[in-house]
């Protein structure tokens, strides 16, 4: 242990002259000594990759790796063998937390399953019928079937934590793209505008930054806007998930816009085979709605 | 308590405090449609969820955040992952090629839902490098400081930061040897990195 706390002091330029100059002879002279100080060297390193990959290295000590790293090829595949044993931890550390989940689940009883209520058609329709029979109905159906309602029925904001938990702030500082996100996430929606306006083009992250951008003028009311950054972004969106997520989100705009026409072309182009199984079924459900006969009822579309 | 006294009563209180808190909410809400998932893949997106919020606690990377919100975003994560992974096991089985989905979702490697098999190959390994490093390592991705696990070490005469550093280094060299000799785990990991 002595010998191991001289060859950290040594490593960390803590030995004072003399304890140093006494140090580098026996390096110079004695191969086992050196071996081992180069596996302690060897050492330090991988663990200073881990901090680093973790955020956990102070700002002066990061900067300093990477310039190395982007000079040193062998630092740089010891990184990646380091991202793999950091995954590895990753699990470990979750398998951990996943016993002590499952074990409190086990003290619980089955949760209920959300049941839709039998006989709800009949509800409906009986206090449809009700509302028909008073005359009613152009309360009511407005709030169901409108373009608006249906807008508002449908639009869900994307969550923004999935980005949050991407990389791109290792070094102890969040990425722009982060700091962007996190009004968003709190509803924040004037401030998400103003930061997710400010992440530069050369952001690898710009894309998705700007679907983010487009949800949050929705969440705004600013639908029009949203409409040109969508139309803009469903042609870069690379992807069968991507491209269909991206044209929701287009009808959606405009609809939310009162582009009818625009919003059921769409709608349609997510009724093709090969687009996202999810966004299908939505879309799916979101036509039937719009094709609806109560739509033709004077005073209910709009 | 999430963060400070793993192992503690207070942890595992706070723990099943926030597992029952969210738990009938998320259950009714991933139930519904258009999730149609059923009750053993909600339990396991549920869990799963409930797992990267307590590590994310635990790293000190949620401040200032709604933990229902955070959870959700995490839960709707895990389900797209799982829908993505559904489709293009049914477009392999009727032999057609697709691009994979991507979008914002590509490299978080901390939010996958994760086999069962992968996640017992982790646990054999993660035993077999000794107590002493397990617990250096473990309370490193807890983000522990290096004073704090040689306290813990040995409270009477704890080492300094650098000696810990460098046991925390050997450890993680140990492990990435043992990764080295075993391929099969060491592919999967690499797909999980890609």
């Amino acid at each position: 242990m002595e010998e191991l706390i001289q060859i950290t002091k040594y490593l960390q330029n803590e030995l004072g002259p003399e304890a140093r100059r006494r140090f580098e002879t026996r390096l110079a002279s004695d191969e086992d000594f050196a071996a081992k100080v180069a596996e302690v060297r060897s050492d330090l390193s991988s663990q200073q990759l881990l901090d680093w990959l973790d955020g956990l290295l102070p700002a002066d000590e990061a900067d300093q790796l990477s310039k190395q790293l982007e000079v040193d090829p062998q630092l740089r595949q010891q990184l990646q063998q380091v991202k793999e044993a950091r995954l590895l931890l990753s699990t470990a550390h979750q398998n951990r937390i996943l016993e002590d989940v499952e074990q409190i689940a086990s003290q619980e009883a089955p949760p209920p399953r959300l049941q839709k209520p039998r006989f709800r058609w009949l509800q409906v329709a009986a206090v449809l019928l009700l509302l028909l029979a008073l005359g009613g109905y152009t309360l009511y159906l407005p709030t169901q079937y409108s373009n608006q309602a249906l807008y508002a029925q449908y639009i869900e904001y994307y969550p923004g934590q999935g980005a949050l938990m991407t990389s791109g702030g290792e070094q102890g500082r969040p990425a722009p793209h982060q700091q962007a996100l996190k009004p968003y996430d709190q509803g924040d929606y004037e401030q998400a505008l103003s930061l997710l306006q400010q992440v530069p083009a050369s952001s690898p992250y710009y894309n998705d930054i700007q679907f983010y951008l487009a949800n949050t003028h929705l969440a705004l009311g600013q639908a029009e806007a949203a409409v040109t950054i969508l139309q803009d972004l469903l042609p870069k969106a690379a992807g069968l998930g991507s491209k269909s997520r991206m044209r929701w989100y287009l009808a959606l705009a405009h609809l939310g816009a009162g582009q009818l026409e625009e919003a059921l072309v769409h709608l349609e182009d997510l009724q093709q085979p090969e687009a996202d199984r999810f966004y299908q079924r939505k879309a799916e459900e979101l036509l039937s709605k719009l094709n609806s006969s109560w739509r033709k009822l004077p005073g209910i579309q709009q | 308590m999430v963060k400070e006294g793993v192992g503690t009563l207070a942890y595992h209180e706070a723990l099943a405090y926030i597992y029952k808190q969210n738990k009938a909410a998320f259950y009714a809400r991933l139930s519904r449609s258009p999730y149609q998932l059923t009750d053993d893949v909600v339990k396991d997106i549920y869990h799963q969820g409930i797992v990267i919020l307590v590590q994310k606690i635990q790293q000190n990377k949620i401040m200032e955040q709604s933990i229902p919100a955070y959870l959700w975003g995490i839960c709707h994560h895990l389900y797209l992952q799982y829908r993505d992974k559904q489709i293009r096991s049914e477009i392999n089985k009727t032999k057609y090629t697709v691009e994979q989905s991507q979008g914002h979702e590509e490299g978080i490697v901390e939010a996958q839902l994760l086999d069962e098999s992968y996640r017992q190959l982790v646990d054999q390994l993660f035993k077999s490098i000794g107590e002493k490093c397990r617990t250096i390592l473990l309370m490193r991705q807890m983000h522990f400081s290096y004073r704090e696990i040689a306290q813990k070490l040995n409270p009477d005469s704890p080492s300094s930061d650098t000696v810990i550093r460098v046991m925390a280094g050997r450890c993680v060299k140990k492990l990435i040897r043992l990764v080295e000799e075993q391929p099969e785990l060491k592919k999967q990991i690499e797909e999980l990195l890609t």
